[in-house]
């Protein structure tokens, strides 16, 4: 699956998103009776969907899939808010990309070769895959070998093989060659620059990488961007053009350009032979170029998971969380997300029969420190892990879930919270180990030699490096005080920090509170960014990052990691940091956010949920549902009941 | 008057290169390197560095300009990274429709407000022209968006008689075939509209009602039909030649609050999404054509003055 993190961030009304799904082993089941319906307009029944498994941090609930199936009837779904999808073409460069024009444009027609998440789960879905396995490591471990299982064809009847993934590679190549900004994942140095590919045959092709890495890394983050491309279709450099030998850079190129082209132009989107061509369950009808509406129309010779039963999908474009309510409330809508502005107005939906069902997505917000922040000494004196732990204390997660999330949250101790919930969380990660306390963060400090003055001004009365003083760099006299920025957007933000502060007050420090715009924040309160800013700020609130499946903080928490936006630095999570990519040690990543939980380079914030509303006469699989939280849209899994 | 047109026009060309120069200037400063918002914040160095390479963001500020201004000569306004698109294009999409709602909401209120400040003129202090007064000050003092909020709450989601949306279809000719729907954000926009200039055009009749030509004429037993008709109407509407001219910039640049909520993707919220994403070219584009539009408004406004009313010379 491609990593979805770079667009997606955590501020913002469209972008307040992170991935993960409910885990339920009820895809098959369902997809599987979907192959059971009737032909068009006609219902039949099938074997009985299971719900989706609970989870104990969702909203609502998903009911199981429906017995009957209703072919045909158009599914009005809405896009989120700015989130027009622009890039058709499966190489998004970093302008254009978004989880939504990935996920809810492009894999209607194009999909990965290892599917992911599964429902909410951020795991591989092997039963929506175009391999039934993790690829099989040569015993030197450089080697890794992806078997098809020749489930795919393409809509002109050719299976999907390994040519196909080959053209991928050496376009994605190409690409990146040409810019790195042409390819919204990429890393120098990783993917596709660490690895060389070889058809082994029509349905098998070898990845071999320079150096030995963890497998779950090679899976999770490099492998799992691979979207087959149609190579007897697409491999031309001009309209009409012959099949060029793609395996040579310069005609790889040449198709680069082209394609890329080709996506440039939106208002050839439906009319293009080129995008007829697909592998998913449905292909793109008509394009708006103003708004970014779509129509997709079934691919009738879908051969993969599911079925597409719908006559067509409309992807409903908004301007406005609001108007897309509107839309829900007044029926036009069969499938859309109820954003925390109304969240108030949920009962008018409930009162209309509407399922509803939230869970986080899979990622993080925090509050990140700025350790370079030499003002008053605030970067010396949070350096010390006991100050962090106090600050941690004072973050009242509980009220702050209850209150300003109303509830539709879950609560995060780590960069993996506790929904949805990772393989690779640690047991850190799934109970608080600073819960809300004044008293034990008054502890702390007063410990470590501070005298706490509850609503006035706590300072440093025992400087040193021994046991009960405050630390290294710590001044006599010094006080905690320092500037905090925050978006102003959404509000939960500030109600959070504002939050935070209020309980810093009674330990006796004072937050200079800022707000400021997303994009001003992550420019201007960044060290790696803007190091001349460094003694600026104190700590930040942006929002936050969404995560892939495999969640190593690698360029977030590790020293000199270029998203390092606080200059965090402990040499023991470089090394745990480092060990998460190149051991193979299979607790590698737990290890790394076991460290990163209690080295608090931040304050973790709650997830919020991510509500999803449908009409209660739109069914299929649970997983589906779940899914949806992910920000993914899996139609072939879904069908009208009536 | 031709002479008059000239140095207007020529003044008007200065004065667009210098709304150009400061908006650019000023983009420049607050983001002198919008990469990082337009490729997000986990974007490479090196991804950075090319997009700043591709876009000409690496070079000197001065050079930029005037790379702008070249290409701008040349009708290309540049592109729009995020969207995908060149601006003209974009431009060329959003403008319809956005033109055509506020330019019928114009018409719409001008046809409503100026008959009803005559009439609240001539009928002062009566139950009518107080319980005009009395609306147009609500409506006057309410925001547009509450306006749309209401009235899709009774006529779209309460009454159920058209939806609460536009048409997702925003090419003009798609709205207007299904144009119930465009009746809620015209009355919206009419309706706030109607509320000013009609206070506006009460007052100037009021003014014209005093003076000594309509004394002459009462005196001399003139019909009240034809004193409002031949003197009152042409000489109480001069003040909204003005009032209308001034309006056209927002003729195209839409109603960002209108558009919001009625789900309308018109030239208004380009400029917002732009804003948020630092999208300079789309920023700059959109400074211009406003610049340009008041220029003309404003000339609009001094010509059909000086037509409507001969005591008025241009030098």
């Amino acid at each position: 699956m491609v990593d979805r993190d770079l667009s997606l961030f955590r501020s913002g009304e469209q972008m307040r998103s992170r991935n993960q799904r409910v885990i339920g082993g009820v895809a098959l089941l369902a997809a599987g009776a979907l192959g059971l319906t009737a032909c068009s307009g006609s219902s039949t029944s099938h074997s009985k969907g299971a719900p989706s498994a609970a989870n104990a941090y969702s909203y609502g609930k998903i009911p199981a899939a429906s017995t009957t199936v209703k072919s045909g009837g158009v599914l009005h779904v809405a896009e989120d808010v700015g989130a027009d999808p622009n890039w058709i073409f499966p190489i998004t460069p970093a302008a254009n990309a978004s989880v939504y024009t990935i996920n809810q444009f492009q894999y209607l027609s194009w999909r990965t070769l290892y599917w992911s998440p599964k429902g909410s789960a951020p795991e591989m879905d092997y039963s929506r895959s175009m391999t039934d396995a993790a690829p099989t490591v040569s015993s030197d471990g450089k080697t890794f070998s992806i078997k098809l299982n020749g489930k795919y064809s393409w809509s002109d009847g050719n299976k999907v093989s390994a040519q196909d993934v080959l053209l991928w590679f050496d376009l994605y190549k190409a690409a990146v060659k040409e810019s790195p900004a042409n390819a919204s994942n990429y890393t120098p140095g990783q993917f596709p620059d660490n690895a060389t590919a070889k058809v082994v045959n029509d349905q098998t092709i070898s990845f071999t990488f320079n150096k030995v890495y963890n497998p779950a890394w090679i899976l999770d983050t490099q492998l799992n961007q691979i979207v087959p491309l149609p190579s007897k279709e697409w491999a031309k450099a001009a309209t009409g053009g012959s099949n060029l030998d793609y395996t040579q850079p310069a005609n790889a190129k040449k198709i680069y350009d082209y394609l890329a082209k080709q996506s440039k132009s939106l208002s050839t989107y439906a009319s293009s032979p080129l995008w007829q061509t697909v592998d998913g369950a449905y292909k793109i009808k008509s394009y708006n170029t103003s708004t970014g509406a779509a129509t997709f129309a079934p691919n009738t010779k879908y051969s993969g998971e599911g079925k597409p039963n719908f006559s067509e999908v409309d992807l409903l474009s908004y301007t406005s969380p609001t108007a897309e309510f509107n839309d829900l409330q007044s029926g036009k809508l069969d499938l859309g997300y109820v954003s925390s502005d109304n969240w108030p107005q949920l009962n008018k939906i409930k009162s209309e029969d509407y399922n509803l069902y939230g869970l986080p997505d899979f990622g993080f917000s925090f509050m990140y420190f700025n350790f370079k922040d030499a003002t008053g000494g605030f970067g010396k004196a949070i350096s010390q892990l006991y100050v962090r732990q106090a600050f941690a204390h004072l973050q009242d997660e509980n009220a702050e879930i209850k209150g300003a999330y109303k509830g539709m949250a879950a609560p995060a101790y780590g960069p993996l919270g506790v929904a949805p919930k990772s393989p690779y969380t640690p047991a850190n990660g799934l109970k608080n180990p600073f819960p809300f306390s004044v008293s034990a963060a008054k502890k702390l400090l007063t410990d470590h030699g501070w005298k706490v003055v509850p609503n006035g001004v706590t300072t440093c009365q025992n400087p040193g490096t021994g046991a009960n003083q405050c630390g290294a760099g710590v001044a006599k006299g010094q006080n905690l005080n320092f500037k905090m920025y925050y978006t102003s957007t959404p509000k939960v933000v500030g109600e959070e920090v504002t939050s935070f502060a209020g309980n810093l007050k009674q330990i006796g420090v004072k937050i200079n509170l800022n707000t400021d715009t997303f994009n001003n924040i992550i420019s201007n309160e960044s060290n790696p960014s803007s190091p001349k800013n460094e003694n600026a700020w104190g700590m930040a609130d942006f929002g936050g990052f969404t995560e892939n499946n495999y969640p190593s903080t690698n360029t977030l928490f590790n020293t000199g990691g270029t998203y390092n936006e606080g200059s965090f630095s402990d040499p023991q999570l470089d090394k745990l940091i480092n060990a998460s990519m190149l051991s193979t040690d299979p607790n590698a990543l737990k290890n790394e956010i076991s460290l990163v939980d209690a080295d608090l380079p931040g304050i973790f914030q709650p997830n919020e949920d991510r509500i999803y509303a449908w009409s209660p006469k739109l069914s299929g699989s649970p997983d589906a549902f779940a899914a949806l939280t992910q920000l993914m849209l899996d139609p072939e899994d879904l069908y009208f009941t009536k | 008057m031709a002479g008059y047109l000239i140095r207007r026009l020529a003044t008007a060309i200065i004065v667009v290169i210098g709304i150009t120069l400061v908006t650019f200037l000023m983009l420049h400063i607050v983001a002198p390197e919008p990469a990082l918002t337009i490729l997000g914040p986990k974007a490479t160095p090196a991804a950075i560095r090319a997009f700043n390479h591709a876009y000409g963001y690496d070079r000197p500020w001065y050079e930029q300009f005037i790379t702008y201004l070249n290409h701008l000569l040349h009708g290309n306004l540049g592109d729009s990274p995020k969207d995908n698109q060149t601006v003209v294009s974009l431009f060329k999409e959003k403008a319809p429709l956005s033109a055509f709602l506020s330019g019928v909401s114009l018409l719409v209120a001008i046809v409503v407000a100026i008959p009803l400040g005559i009439y609240q003129a001539v009928k002062r202090n009566s139950v009518g022209d107080v319980t005009a007064t009395t609306v147009a000050f609500i409506f006057y003092s309410m925001p547009v968006f509450m306006v749309a909020l209401i009235l899709i709450q009774i006529f779209a989601l309460s009454l159920g008689w058209v939806d609460p949306n536009v048409s997702q279809d925003q090419t003009l000719g798609g709205a207007l075939s299904s144009w119930p729907e465009l009746v809620l954000p015209i009355v919206a926009l009419a309706t706030t509209t109607v509320a000013a200039y009609s206070r506006y055009q009460r007052s100037a009749s009021l003014d014209v009602l005093a003076q000594d030509y309509i004394k002459v004429a009462r005196a001399k037993g003139l019909p009240d039909r034809l004193i409002y008709t031949r003197h009152l109407i042409r000489n109480a509407s001069l003040p909204m030649i003005t009032l209308i001219g001034l309006s056209l910039p927002a003729l195209i640049a839409g109603n960002v609050l209108i558009e919001n909520a009625f789900n309308i993707d018109g030239l208004g919220l380009l400029f917002v999404k732009s804003l948020q994403n630092d999208d300079y070219n789309v920023l700059l584009g959109y400074t211009l054509l406003t610049a340009v539009l008041t220029v003309i408004g404003n000339l609009i406004a001094d010509v059909a003055l000086t037509l409507s009313d001969p005591r008025i010379r241009l030098v």
